[in-house]
């Protein structure tokens, strides 16, 4: 466990930034996304965006900026924009996107590290500026002075110098607009209040020269300054309830109350000339503000429409011709169709054109097999507010079973479309045995069999379609049968000559090749005719043979054949059937199944072998030639290839002991399993009653059903309206536990004061007339509910059963905490009961006024058969420093009904839970307490330990109880059963401000802490002396750039029946991040460790970093003051790179590479490499 | 009309539990919007019950820093050995204390036992500080006007110095732990380690004349400070002499390098301007906790007013300089040390009358973060009176 894989089985999805500009080429728009780690470009088209590139960047990505460099063309052409990005560790960079025959590449303009051996930094974060002309980057990482890096076209290095800031308390900084000099606007407070001040840039004399203008009290809580471009130029100045636009000379304030019950949090401007500007605020409406120029030499009218309400923005941008990029960190990100005019009912703008699914911020998670198939699915908590939601992770593609049919041992099977109305409508499937064909019709749901005339039923069916001119063929050993689709009559009969047999066949529309041993006939498609055009003699008999047209083209101009004997593969051009190129498959085994395909404008040839590999080539089309051959194992079995349709995308389905989907995201070739045990044969089937399907079918029938979104994670959104707080899962009741928390807002506190509790049915929410839910709810407080996303009711609300803790406790009483003032926030927190397949709410109880529930677990104590739900709580009192008051309840769900057993007042937040030997284990701020479950099913406390600051994790294993402090990393306990006590056996002494942990076994810890590092701590229990034994020593750490929430044991894929790689652990370590990343951190081999870290040493040197970061660099362990190297982890993020090298490259990195197995060095040629790899990316 | 300051959003943020709750949610940018968060800090620590904006962070400071529980009391095992002064040792699990005859004793932290002692000097140890390697100790002793560098390893055997520096009333390691500044009045000379030899010295010519003046040196080894001048340690050169507001105390760098604390001013190192006025810092010797975001603020009993005693360390935020607490102990505090893991505080105390060898001392340590252990294990029980103001 002291050697560790980690990787990420899901990217951070969470939306830091974006920005628009024209990056590919100036007649480009394109729109580029910072996540987390990750930068994504995208070219806006008019059928929607198109990802072009995802770039890995070695840091978090914490500004993005896009700008125009100053133009150094003799011509005066306007250049192509440059991107400019800031990392948390304080790296910068320029970077340019350059397109070479398809080709597109991220340069590094220009790089470098802008970090302070001392200075404060900026703890409300970094900012980073671009003088609208070019001239230099504005950045705030220190408190007292800002960083400039003046842009020279020609500099490599980005060096900054230092300027003092006199204001303590900055609050924005932004570039005014046509100023000869670089000029600064700031808005800043002091004791008086908030002003703006602008400074003139001197860059050659490296200071501010001058303060042109200034403006003392703006707004109290003015938050956002907005540069206006020229020919207006000037500021707006966005406050909590104004907005003023300010000019040197002049200013105009306008009252903007709608805004008060929201802050804004970013704009985007729409227009050049800087007329129209886009908001978005924290309550996720945008709106449209105006500057109206109604005279020549007048101030501009300010205007503030209110647009409607999206996801909560982060950051927003407008693309072109009314679209908007809403970009979200706590929600689904989107893209918006800005109206013309309001939808009468929503009040609304704006139509949703498109979602992004975003899982940040996953809060918890949890690991169940509902499906009982050995293969666990995620359940997370992700978003926040009322982008809450639950999300279902399945690794693979799930295919939807809508029908079956008993027909055993088919071997083969095809769609048909006979003279249907639609000719897209399947209304026929060919289903063929070793010695007959059957027809069966699948018009309405019922599958009758059928009989078409022209066709032979009493032979195995080789192939069957549908051809140009309302024509079927139908292939079988003696030759091809030609019927009209009206008719079903046939129209011709083709066999090859001399009444050789047929062996195989294919075609398109217009087109069909047939082979005969090593004879290949090529025919054409005509009004009641099959014409042969050509026909060759191969040396070996063919195994495999495609004709599929490439991209979108009618005809296909080469056929693609698969040899035995001399195991090639080759292409015959048409209509002449040449051979134009030939290349051996390697190995002996021989090709089975082929087929063209065009994945993301990429041509592949994809060749099945006999033993369940499959071999793949990029196919160039000008040349006819193959390249950058790559093989993957996809089965045990012959796997049979065939091409289907999700959406407007074509995939392809591998049939096999081990079905897989195969398709490509990010111009890489991506397999994903899908759940199904094996499948034999496939076709697609569109028909009436199963639209968008496919026959599926294995030994014992077919099956027709429908796929899922492909993707290699399967997701499945439930959304919440609130946020989600825990999750856990009750397997006797078949429920899910779900704490989740509503922001509501105190309308009247005097509403309801001092009437007893309305307990029962939920209270009807009626709408108010702002839109608005408003009602009473938790007895004592006028309240108006937070809605959920798009005006939905928060989950809490849609119970079949309510019940509220002030009527159910003993403990907590009206006023135990001051009431909420009118138009404050109150966040109340709910226990959700939701049926496991369903996910409806069945019972909500809603805890009192500031109750917080920060732990939840399902479990059955000492002998006591009921399963219980129990929640620990903290009255948060917000002028105390900790909760002074908590309490643990126990709820059974039995009959539909949850129903409170037993409390219990703690004088402190109820941290963590955990059961433990039939007993309640419970961290209460610094202390640890463990409880009897009485005959009288009350709590009893057993025993105590207190050595914490504040408990935020605890994890158990046998008599051993491990803890996690808020500072002061982890301890050790362990069960003394005899004395019914604990005893400390070993701490860590690092102060690691730990988020959360897990025991890998009885010696080694993991822990994630909370400046995004990860680390393993060993306890080494045979040391030599006590002191030696009581200090755990870290002996793995890494820097994952990412805030851990939650660790799961478990894993997404199934490996039961596959040995997986060697020296691999049989599971691993599943965590959740705030960016919505789900990464996996696994054991592995002291051998394999040392080759992997060979291995991803070679392969950061082969591939460029972007922006010229070290990996480790970035991956060292960096906390507060510490930094430490990189060790006892391996990037599998950058191992993984390793399948996207060229060719010559991978040869590169495995020159002379050996790995040590059983004390030998054997050495891993590239072949060996990517087995290895590949098998490592199966882990996740 | 202006309008009113609204009500806060994100009023829990002072409680520890509603933060540990939103940070699995992380809002950076909801800081951004609002400079930062307004803990509305209401009570003694923000008269005003304004919007002072307490970044998390600083809350959490203030969570960690505001609360002691006393775990050990070492008092001196013979009549007459006072204790003066202390220092963890480098892997924190021991306590090298200092007395008033010159004695160095070592006590185990595992379970307070004396577990060595050596004799360095024939006046009271005025100050010591450990090497980071944990193999040296620098102790000095001003009434013999001496300081000496001791091999941990050998000392106990042998009782040789590594290193004597005569001439010296006071001494520390510099930042990076190879030169030892020595102050002798208002002159600091910096000496190599490796070699014994003066590598600078810093005469002033115009100076402040404090009464207790302690050299300091930069967190880069660029700069000394000594009796309010400001020496540029390459060249030699005086740069600047602040003002002189206290009488006493030189004052020291901030470890973020960017300014000077003296008594209660803080000055900025770039400009030389005042920054600022910290009050609970007046004449106190500052120490800095190992990420240096807090300062624990000690005031010189020497020089207190007799009916003046203060008996109490300051806490204060090293970031924003917000006061995060006041510990209150039994008697003056004449010295006070932190262990590198941030986690214990030892302090020696006194009655103040420095030269009465019959003095009452301890030395008392603090488990710093944790609140005082339940007598009783039933949690309900009344007991839990935070020591902390």
């Amino acid at each position: 466990p002291g050697y560790n894989y980690i990787v990420s089985a899901h990217k951070p999805t969470a939306v830091y930034a974006c920005a628009t500009g024209q990056l590919t080429s100036t007649n480009d728009l394109n729109l580029v996304i910072a996540r987390n780690n990750v930068l994504e470009l995208h070219l806006v088209t008019p059928e929607g965006l198109k990802l072009l590139k995802e770039i890995s960047i070695y840091g978090k990505i914490t500004c993005l900026e896009l700008f125009t460099p100053r133009s150094v063309s003799p011509l005066g052409d306007k250049p192509k924009d440059l991107i400019f990005l800031l990392t948390d560790r304080h790296n910068v960079m320029i970077l340019e996107c350059l397109c070479n025959d398809d080709q597109l590449d991220i340069i590094t303009r220009a790089h470098g590290n802008v970090a302070d051996t001392n200075g404060k930094e900026c703890e409300s974060g970094m900012q980073a500026v671009i003088d609208p002309e070019a001239r230099c980057i504005v950045l705030r990482l220190y408190e007292g002075l800002v960083k400039v890096i003046p842009l020279e076209e020609s500099n490599t290095e980005l060096l900054a110098f230092n300027l003092r800031v006199d204001e303590l308390q900055v609050c924005d900084i932004q570039f005014l607009h046509g100023c000869s000099s670089p000029t600064l606007i700031k808005l800043h407070q002091d004791g008086n209040g908030r002003h703006i001040r602008t400074h003139t840039l001197s860059l050659r004399e490296k200071e501010f020269s001058k303060v042109p203008w200034k403006l003392d009290n703006v707004e109290a809580e003015a938050v956002m300054i907005i540069p206006v471009p020229e020919p207006l130029c000037g500021a707006i100045v966005v406050g909590q309830e104004t907005i003023s636009y300010i000019k040197p000379d002049s200013h105009v304030t306008i009252a903007a109350g709608i805004l008060s019950t929201s802050t804004v949090i970013c704009y985007a401007p729409v227009d050049r000339d800087g007329s129209r500007y886009l908001l978005g605020d924290l309550s996720g409406r945008l709106f449209m503000l105006l500057l109206e120029k109604t005279a020549p030499d007048a101030d501009p009218d300010i205007k503030l429409e209110l647009l409607g309400e999206v996801c909560t923005p982060e950051c927003i941008t407008y693309l072109d011709n009314g679209v908007i990029y809403v970009g979200s960190r706590l929600g689904d990100s989107r893209l918006v169709r800005l109206n013309k005019t309001q939808d009468p009912v929503t009040k609304s703008f704006l139509t949703t054109m498109q979602t992004f699914p975003n899982l940040g911020p996953i809060a918890h998670m949890t690991v169940v097999d509902l499906e009982r198939q050995g293969q666990g699915q995620l359940i997370t908590c992700s978003g926040a507010f009322k982008e809450g939601s639950l999300r279902i992770i399945r690794n693979g593609v799930g295919i939807q079973e809508l029908a079956c049919i008993e027909l055993p041992k088919i071997r083969g099977m095809w769609g048909l479309s006979i003279a249907a109305s639609d000719a897209s409508i399947h209304n026929t499937l060919v289903v063929t045995f070793h010695s007959s064909t059957r027809f069966l019709k699948v018009g309405g749901d019922i599958v009758d069999e059928i009989r078409i005339p022209g066709f032979l039923n009493k032979k195995m069916t080789f192939y069957a379609a549908n051809v140009n001119f309302h024509q079927v063929i139908q292939v079988t050993r003696c030759g091809v049968r030609l019927v009209k689709e009206d008719t079903c009559k046939l129209v011709q009969h083709w066999c090859p000559p001399d009444d050789r047999p047929v062996s195989l066949a294919t075609s398109n529309p217009g087109q069909v090749v047939v082979t005969s041993g090593p004879y290949v006939y090529y025919l054409t498609v005509a009004d009641g005719a099959l014409n042969l055009v050509s026909q060759c003699q191969l040396e070996h008999e063919v195994a495999c043979v495609d004709v599929s047209p490439l991209g979108g083209a009618d005809e296909a101009s080469v056929v693609g054949v698969g040899m035995w004997t001399d195991i090639t593969t080759r292409i015959l051009a048409l209509p002449s059937l040449n051979e134009v190129y030939k290349e051996p498959l390697g190995g002996d085994i021989i090709p089975r199944s082929m087929l063209l395909a065009t994945f993301e404008d990429v041509h592949y040839l994809l060749v099945a072998v006999g033993d369940g590999q499959l071999v793949y080539y990029v196919y160039n089309p000008k040349q006819r030639h193959l390249t950058d051959r790559k093989r993957v194992v996809v089965g045990m079995l012959p796997t049979q290839l065939r091409r289907f349709n999700s959406g407007s995308v074509s995939n392809v389905f591998a049939c096999s002991d081990r079905p897989t989907v195969i398709y490509s995201s990010n111009h890489k070739l991506v397999f994903s399993k899908v759940n199904l045990k094996e499948v034999t044969h496939m076709c697609p089937l569109n028909s009436e009653a199963y639209p968008n399907s496919l026959a599926l079918a294995n030994g014992e029938g077919v099956t027709i059903g429908t796929i899922d979104e492909i993707q290699k994670l399967h997701i499945r959104t439930v959304p919440l309206g609130e946020t989600p707080r825990y999750i856990a899962y009750q397997e006797e009741t078949e429920t899910f536990g779900v704490v989740t928390f509503r922001v509501d807002v105190c309308e009247d506190p005097n509403i309801n004061t001092g009437s007893t509790a309305v307990v029962g049915s939920t209270p009807a929410p009626a709408r108010g007339p702002s839109g608005a839910v408003s009602g009473a709810n938790v007895p004592g407080y006028g309240i108006q509910y937070g809605l959920g996303l798009d005006g939905a009711t928060p989950a809490s609300l849609t119970a079949h059963n309510t019940s509220y803790a002030l009527t159910t406790t003993s403990i907590i009483k009206t006023g135990i905490v001051p009431p909420p003032e009118r138009g404050q926030e109150i966040e109340t927190y709910n226990l959700l009961i939701m049926a496991q397949n369903t996910f409806e709410v069945i019972h909500c109880h809603a805890f009192c006024p500031h109750e917080y529930v920060i732990s939840l677990i399902s479990t059955k104590l000492r002998d006591d058969p009921v399963p219980y739900y129990i929640c620990g709580t903290a009255i948060v009192n917000p002028e105390e420093s900790e909760a002074k008051v908590g309490r643990i309840v126990i709820f059974s769900f039995t009959d539909s009904k949850l129903v409170q057993v037993a409390e219990k007042e703690m004088k402190g937040a109820i941290t963590v839970l955990q059961e433990f030997q039939g007993k309640l284990l419970a961290a209460v701020n610094n202390t640890v307490r463990l409880f009897e479950w009485t005959q009288e099913k009350e709590l009893q406390l057993e025993c105590s330990h207190f050595n914490n600051i504040y408990a935020v994790a605890m994890k158990k294993k046998g008599d051993f109880v491990l803890i996690g402090d808020l500072m002061r990393s982890m301890a050790l306990l362990q069960y003394k059963t005899l004395e019914g006590n604990f005893e400390e056996i070993a701490r860590d002494y690092e102060p690691n401000w730990l988020t959360c942990i897990e025991i890998l076994d009885d010696e080694f810890f993991l822990a994630a802490e909370h400046l995004n590092n990860i680390f393993v701590c060993h306890k080494d229990s045979g040391a030599s002396t006590e002191e030696e034994r009581q200090q755990m020593v870290d002996v793995a750490r890494y820097h994952l750039g990412d805030f851990v929430n939650v660790f799961c044991p478990g894993s997404l894929v199934m490996r039961g029946e596959e040995a997986g790689p060697l020296g691999v652990a049989q599971s691993g370590v599943l965590f959740g991040t705030v960016s919505g990343c789900i990464g996996l951190s696994i054991s592995i081999s002291g051998d394999l460790y040392n080759f992997l870290t060979e291995l991803s040493s070679r392969l950061s040197k082969v591939i460029k970093s972007v922006g010229k970061i070290n990996h480790s660099f970035y991956r060292s362990f960096h906390s507060d003051k510490r930094v430490k190297k990189m060790q006892g982890f391996i990037d599998g993020d950058l191992v993984e790179n390793f399948m996207d090298l060229s060719k010559d490259k991978m040869e590169e990195v495995c020159s002379k590479l050996t790995m040590n197995v059983n004390g030998q060095a054997v050495e891993m040629n590239v072949n060996e490499v990517m087995k290895l790899v590949e098998e490592l990316s199966r882990l996740h | 009309r202006c309008p009113e300051p609204r009500t806060n959003r994100i009023i829990g943020a002072y409680n520890i539990a509603h933060r540990i709750t939103h940070r699995s949610y992380s809002v950076p940018r909801l800081v951004r919007a609002f400079g930062s968060y307004h803990g509305n800090m209401r009570g003694s620590h923000n008269p005003g019950g304004g919007s002072t904006a307490y970044s998390l962070k600083a809350l959490d400071r203030k969570f960690i820093y505001g609360r002691y529980r006393p775990s050990e009391i070492i008092r001196p095992t013979t009549d007459g050995s006072a204790f003066t002064t202390n220092c963890f040792s480098a892997d924190n699990k021991g306590l090298f204390v200092g007395t008033m005859r010159g004695e160095i004793i070592l006590f185990n932290l595992s379970n307070p036992t004396e577990e060595a002692l050596f004799t360095a000097h024939q006046g009271s140890v005025n100050h010591l500080s450990i090497h980071k390697s944990g193999s040296s100790l620098l102790s000095s002793c001003a009434s013999v006007s001496e300081a000496v560098l001791w091999n941990l390893d050998e000392v106990y055997t042998t009782s040789e110095p590594k290193f004597h520096i005569p001439n010296c009333q006071y001494a520390t390691f510099s930042s990076q732990q190879d030169k030892i500044l020595a102050t002798m009045d208002t002159k600091a000379t910096l000496l190599d380690i490796a070699t014994q030899a003066v590598i600078r010295d810093c005469q002033p010519t115009l100076s402040n004349h404090y009464q207790n003046n302690r050299a300091d040196i930069h967190p880069h080894d660029e700069l000394v400070l000594t009796d309010g001048v400001l020496f540029d340690v390459r060249s030699g050169r005086e740069i600047h002499k602040f003002d002189k507001i206290n009488p006493l105390i030189n004052g020291r760098f901030h470890r973020n390098g960017l300014e000077v604390i003296s008594s209660s001013e803080v000055w900025d190192l770039r400009t030389y301007h005042l920054l600022r006025t910290v009050p609970s810092l007046n004449l106190c010797d500052v120490i800095f906790n190992s990420t240096n975001d807090v300062i624990f603020g000690v005031a010189d009993p020497n020089e207190m007013e007799e009916d003046d005693y203060n008996t109490s360390f300051k806490v204060i935020d090293a970031i924003n300089y917000s006061s995060i607490a006041t510990v209150d102990t039994r008697r003056v505090v004449s010295s006070l040390s932190i262990n590198s893991m941030d986690s214990q505080l030892a302090i020696v105390e006194a009655n103040g009358f420095q030269d009465d060898l019959d003095e009452v001392t301890t030395c008392r340590l603090y488990d710093i973060a944790m609140t005082r252990q339940e007598e009783d294990d039933d949690p309900l029980s009344d007991e839990e009176d935070d020591i902390n103001s």
